[in-house]
């Protein structure tokens, strides 16, 4: 008896199982695969909740549809609990099935999560616990229908015209519910230090938004000039049946616009992130300092078109978190890499940054003067200060006694060494000039003698440096330089973040920072950025000049990505597409049975006279008003509350000083979903609603005499 | 609700009694191997009200529906003024009304409403068709029930918005199917009392009943015992009424 009924039911049931599947699935899913990948839980809550009212409806409407067989079952003498067994009895066991095998489904998929992450995955007591109160849930609610429809006047339910009920008193208390928990849970979720409470707040805002446009429904004004006009308003205005199912289309539009867009929200950030974080596509580092880093980017790409060096000193206070990188080689090597970042704007900036002069370089080992007097029997020297590219200060002396060329050494200077300050002491002597492996230092000078003459010194040019800030930074008047010491700037403009630092903190030219610097303070890190495509020996001599392990993009991303916060992303993902299946199912459910129920009205109207090419263009008109309300209501909602309701959850993480995450509403990703759900609707409906035949035909009213 | 073409004429009783009878000619239905109408020819004349009576399953309501064009007969056919009452796609001619014996009403919409969409389905004005579907409906005593909806009305009340619908558009032919049967003593009589004022508009009205008054009030009686026209005299069930 039990396959008997729910064969002469066959498509409610089958929507009733395949409702009790998706919601079990994926709620199982979903919870198994937070539990291993310690993300919040609660994020099921949100299909399960929706689940719930869609799989709620949809039990109603079959049981309902199975008040005349219930009724029939009464006269022959059914009562009590086998009276309840007949009436719930199939739908109990179809949700049954539908939730067991869900669940196993469920459970399947929370293990390839898992190993998708790269953790071992093994059931546990919480995904049983989901399972089995779905379960409960369902019947629960099975039950109450059942035992509402069996308590029908029986000349109502045998009647040919079966009347519309009024909605129940406890109908009316869970719809009021609803709307209240949702207006609750926003509230809560600004104040709430529970994570749970912001995640499951899109799902109620969701239905309480459903719910309120299903009121609504029931205020449409009588339109008239047509017959889809006065058929669609009518029918909202009369008939709860189209409003619940409006009620379900807004709610999963909704939700799926909210999730959507914290998806992507959370996605176009950890893109940001790890841009900025690595700084480049590759990375170099340098143990031995700035100095070192630049001078073997340029020895290994003499033309820029690969390396570029950066510094950065990540400190405590964003007025002291600084990045330093070589101005000139920003286009070439990482233009295109942070195109998509909060740095981009950097780049409109990058040749204001490089026309700045950069430190004096001189890779040789020895040090040539030429002099071209000096009295007899005197010494004069003439000491050149320079940073080592070991990142050490050092003085190299050439003692003058006759004219002509004098030399010194240079160590270490292998890659590069950076002049600092040339000084003129002992006895009188003119030079004609200081070089250094072809590298002019100093050119024609006299030197009286006496006191020590100044002759060079990098680090008294005057003027301050430019520099890119973060807002919050903008009236910066002085930066700590490469070696702490502070330098007076002029600030260009701003940028969103800054490589390597993050959302505060400020940009220079690392060229203009380095002429005159004596050290790099300890806390610097100091890197040579690499394009993608840098050739293998390039990178080889980057190694050879003192360049450590390469690192790459991928891997901060990679890191990024395997966050908590990531992988809970990745199951809001999922979740979405369980509402956007949910809200198919009960969308063709619904479509299904207004088959049989639309037949008897197109035949109704066929024997009054109305042509069947006017009703089928009176039900199009009909299908497009649903999903017009639908598209409306979502949209007005989904902008109203996208923001608000991710702004408390934790959508990101992983690194303290990443750019702030951006949450607005976006058109593109609002415009897909809207274009989605109501182009679905409106394209379903318009197939199932035209697509009358025989069955529809004046004829089939003989039903009494056939 | 759409105008369709011109405006409804109410036709004079000379112009319908012009298209001649309503006929049926050597007509039969045969459904899942069962003849439900065997072999029957007949016409139903203008100005007369023609009762067909018959037990349940005789076939009334088949012949009904193959006389008014929206079931197809197996063999022969039904015409009405020299054309075919079947068009081919089980619509009515908008010179037939059918009283159904499901009413046939659309639940969503009020009983003016329901009255209304028939006139402007004949291109009848949106002001007039309501004007008309409350002269209707007040004909047949419920015209303080213009703005209900259908579906909070009781078995006879639907009944009667039937039948208003049906006489509203002035048919040429009146086809009703047991149009009393869920009516009081006074409000049959009514009914049948605005059957005989449609035949002596000059129209054709065939009326399916199993009430004896109704056979009683009608100008003829034809009797029907699984699927064929039997002698009144010879039918079992005429002799039982």
């Amino acid at each position: 008896m039990l396959l008997r009924s729910i064969r002469a039911h066959l498509l409610p049931s089958l929507a009733t199982l395949a409702l009790a599947f998706v919601v079990s699935a994926g709620a199982v899913g979903v919870v198994g695969a937070s539990r291993v990948g310690q993300t919040p839980g609660a994020v099921a809550a949100m299909l399960a909740l929706y689940g719930a009212v869609a799989l709620a409806e949809q039990s109603a409407r079959t049981v309902v549809d199975r008040s005349h067989d219930v009724a029939l079952a009464r006269l022959r003498g059914l009562t009590g609990a086998r009276l309840v067994t007949f009436a719930a009895g199939p739908l109990l066991a179809v949700s049954l099935v539908g939730i067991a095998v869900g669940s196993v489904v469920g459970v399947w998929f929370a293990g390839r999560i898992a190993d998708g992450w790269g953790i071992d995955y093994s059931l546990g007591t919480r995904e049983v616990v989901v399972a089995v109160t779905i379960l409960v849930g369902a019947w629960v609610t099975i039950a109450l229908v059942a035992t509402a429809v069996i308590q029908r006047p029986l000349v109502e339910a045998l009647s040919v015209n079966p009347r519309r009920h009024a909605t129940s008193w406890i109908t009316t208390f869970l719809e009021l519910l609803v709307v209240a928990a949702a207006c609750l849970a926003v509230y809560e979720a600004h104040r709430s230090e529970a994570s749970w409470v912001p995640t499951i707040a899109p799902a109620l805002v969701a239905l309480a938004a459903g719910q309120v446009v299903m009121w609504l429904l029931t205020l449409t004004p009588r339109l008239g000039s047509r017959l889809g006009l006065a058929l669609t308003s009518r029918r909202l205005r009369r008939d709860p049946d189209p409003g619940s199912v409006v009620r379900v289309l807004v709610a999963a539009t909704v939700l799926l616009a909210v999730t959507l867009t914290g998806a992507r929200a959370a996605a176009q950030w950890r893109d940001d992130a790890g841009r900025l974080r690595a700084g480049g596509p590759l990375a170099v580092p340098f143990d031995a300092g700035a100095l070192r880093a630049y001078a073997a980017a340029h020895d290994a790409d003499p033309q820029g078109r690969w390396l570029m060096a950066a510094v950065a000193v990540e400190d405590l206070s964003p007025a002291d978190r600084r990045v330093f990188v070589d101005s000139h080689r920003w286009d070439a090597v990482v233009g295109d890499f942070v195109t998509s970042t909060s740095v981009a704007g950097a780049g409109d900036h990058m040749a204001t940054l490089a026309d700045q002069p950069g430190p004096l370089m001189v890779h040789s080992d020895s040090l040539q003067v030429g002099v071209t007097s000096i009295r007899a029997g005197t010494t004069g020297t003439v000491a050149v200060t320079f940073l080592s590219d070991e990142g050490f200060p050092r003085t190299a002396r050439v003692h003058v006694t006759h004219p002509g060329s004098a030399t010194a050494r240079l160590r270490p200077c292998t890659v590069g060494c950076s002049v600092i300050s040339v000084d003129l002491k002992g006895a009188a002597f003119d030079l004609d000039e200081v070089s250094a492996g072809g590298t002019r230092i100093l050119g024609s000078t006299s030197y009286a003698g006496g006191h020590t003459q100044h002759a060079l010194d990098v680090s008294q040019e005057s003027g301050p440096q430019a520099a890119l800030t973060t807002p919050d930074l903008k009236d910066s008047a002085t930066v700590d330089g490469i070696d702490g010491t502070s330098h007076e700037v002029h600030v260009l403009g701003s940028v969103g973040a800054v490589p390597f630092v993050g959302r505060a903190g400020s940009l220079l030219d690392l060229g203009r920072v380095l002429r005159g610097a004596v050290g790099t303070v300890a806390s610097a890190q100091a890197v040579v950025v690499a394009r993608a495509d840098t050739p293998a020996p390039v990178l080889a001599r980057l190694r050879k000049d003192g360049g450590g392990e390469l690192a790459t993009y991928a891997a901060v991303a990679d890191r990024l990505d395997h966050t908590p916060q990531a992988r809970a992303d990745s199951l809001a993902l999922l979740v979405a597409i369980g509402v956007a299946l949910v809200a198919l199912t009960h969308l063709l459910a619904w479509l299904a049975g207004q088959v049989g129920r639309r037949r008897a009205e197109v035949a109704g109207l066929r024997a009054a006279g109305v042509r069947p090419r006017l009703v089928r263009s009176a039900y199009v008109v009909e299908a497009s008003i649903l999903a017009a309300v639908v598209l409306v209501a979502a949209a007005v909602t989904a902008v109203a509350t996208t923001v608000p309701l991710l702004r408390p959850m934790s959508l990101v993480g992983g690194w303290a000083e990443a750019p702030i995450l951006r949450l607005e509403v976006r058109p593109l990703t609002l415009a897909t979903v809207l274009v989605g759900v109501t182009a679905m609707t409106a394209l379903l409906c318009a197939l199932v609603f035209t697509r009358f035949g025989r069955g529809a035909r004046p004829a089939a009213l003989r039903s009494v005499e056939r | 609700m759409t105008t369709v073409g011109r405006h409804a004429m109410t036709p004079e009783r000379d112009s319908i009694a012009a298209q001649g009878d309503l006929g049926l000619e050597d007509v039969s239905l045969n459904v899942g191997g069962r003849w439900a109408l065997e072999r029957t020819t007949l016409e139903f004349r203008p100005g007369e009200v023609t009762a067909l009576s018959g037990p349940s399953g005789s076939g009334k309501t088949t012949l009904l529906s193959i006389a008014g064009g929206i079931l197809k007969p197996t063999t022969g056919f039904s015409t009405y003024g020299g054309r075919h009452m079947w068009q081919g796609d089980g619509d009515p001619r908008h010179e037939v009304a059918f009283v159904l014996q499901v009413y046939g009403l659309v639940p969503i919409l009020s009983a003016r409403e329901n009255v209304a969409i028939a006139l402007r389905a004949r291109g009848v004005p949106p002001d007039e068709s309501d004007e008309r579907a409350d002269e209707e409906l007040t004909r047949f005593h419920i015209g303080d029930l213009g703005d209900r909806q259908v579906e909070e009305l009781s078995g006879g009340q639907m009944q009667r918005v039937a039948c208003a619908r049906a006489f509203a558009v002035s048919p040429e032919i009146l086809l009703a199917d047991e149009p009393t049967s869920e009516l009081d003593e006074g409000n049959r009589e009514h009914v049948m009392d605005q059957l005989r004022a449609e035949a002596a508009r000059g129209a054709v009205v065939v009326v399916a009943t199993h009430d004896p008054a109704v056979v009683e009030a009608s100008d003829r009686t034809l009797v029907l015992d699984e699927g064929r026209l039997v002698p009144a005299e010879d039918s079992a069930y005429a002799s039982r009424r």
